[in-house]
């Protein structure tokens, strides 16, 4: 049945945006920080998603909160563009980056606020129920993958490259 | 523990994607709590409507959503047909799919030979919609489409028993399913 959005649908849209950008942070080789920044980023998006539905506050609110929240992950996808685009210096990757990432994520989030305001009506797929435990145990399970993950950064790699060794002046005789 | 940075790149990936997952599930699940929370059970226009047919009296409930026709008789050993008893109308401007079904009947409903029912799109000369609906088969006329802000008839084919007295009655109480 279509019916009209929920400030919350923003908020689930800015969760995914922070997600892909942990997971495009690791393909692209940024700083180990930032990609669990992201991340926990997306943590932090659902944790709001959750207190907002517990405390019930207005949806006024819980727009404005979700709307932060999306344009915060919005201005870190331009963030991450522009920094591919100075630091690796190739077109290919920037522009491919603009067209599958900036530009579809920006479009389909104002369209998501633009239906939001104008009680435009969706039809969106009935999902199944679940439980608020299991959603506290899917919670938990991500944070040992995390936790599991965060260990994994902290080995260091050792040099399999063979010691330098000093040349003499002048070579050998 | 050797793990180069090819291998520890790949498993935070495999951490990322995982992760990513189970978060999107959860966060689909709490927009899905919210939903139910935001959706209470509200108050529609009715889409269809009955209307009074030119054979037979028709009372109406309120918003015309109930109808009983009041009028109706049948002869014994012989079939009493009711062209236009009652109308449907549909007031949507889409089209909906309804289905006349048999509810109860009570009286003297031993000595009925049969009472069936009948949509047609006219009152002369239209196509019947559906199958026929017969109350002493206790069945339905199946689903049928009533198009956008038209009008339907409902025909009443009434054949008492030969032997059946003139103080004789039964009630038949009919439901229309739309959807």
């Amino acid at each position: 049945m279509a019916a009209p959005l929920l400030p919350e649908f923003i908020g689930v849209f800015g969760i995914d945006v922070f997600l892909v950008l942990s997971i495009l942070a690791c393909l692209f080789d940024f700083p180990v920080f930032l990609q669990y920044v992201y991340h926990i980023s997306a943590y932090v998006g659902f944790l709001q998603l959750w207190i907002g539905y517990v405390f019930a506050f207005s949806e006024e609110t819980r727009f404005l909160v979700c709307l932060a929240y999306l344009v915060i992950g919005l201005a870190n996808i331009v963030f991450v563009n522009g920094y591919i685009g100075v630091r690796d210096r190739k077109v290919l990757w920037t522009t491919s980056y603009l067209c599958c990432v900036t530009v579809p994520s920006t479009l389909i989030s104002f369209s998501a606020i633009s239906w939001y305001v104008n009680r435009v009506a969706i039809s969106l797929p009935s999902l199944p129920l679940i439980s608020p435990e299991v959603i506290a145990a899917i919670l938990l399970l991500c944070g040992i993958i995390l936790a599991i993950s965060v260990i994994l950064s902290a080995f260091r790699p050792e040099s399999h490259s063979p010691p330098v060794s000093k040349k003499r002046k002048g070579g050998e005789r | 523990m050797k793990i180069d940075n090819d291998k520890r790149k790949m498993l935070r990936l495999l951490c990322f994607l995982l992760s990513a997952l189970l978060v999107t599930t959860a966060s689909a699940a709490v927009y899905n709590y919210v939903y139910l929370q935001a959706s209470p059970i509200g108050v529609e226009v009715p889409k269809v409507r009955f209307v009074s047919g030119l054979d037979a009296v028709s009372t109406m409930g309120t918003n015309d959503t109930y109808a009983k026709i009041t009028t109706m008789a049948g002869w014994p050993n012989a079939t009493r047909v009711y062209e236009d008893a009652l109308r449907i109308e549909n007031l949507d401007n889409v089209d909906h799919t309804c289905d006349l079904m048999f509810d109860s009947w009570s009286g003297n409903t031993a000595n009925v030979t049969y009472i069936y029912v009948k949509i047609f799109n006219a009152t002369a000369g239209g196509t019947q919609q559906g199958s026929t609906l017969s109350v002493t088969a206790e069945n339905s006329t199946g689903p049928f489409n009533l198009p956008a802000t038209t009008i339907y008839c409902v025909q009443w084919e009434i054949k008492w028993n030969g032997d059946a007295l003139s103080t004789y009655t039964v009630d038949v109480a009919l439901k229309l399913k739309v959807t």
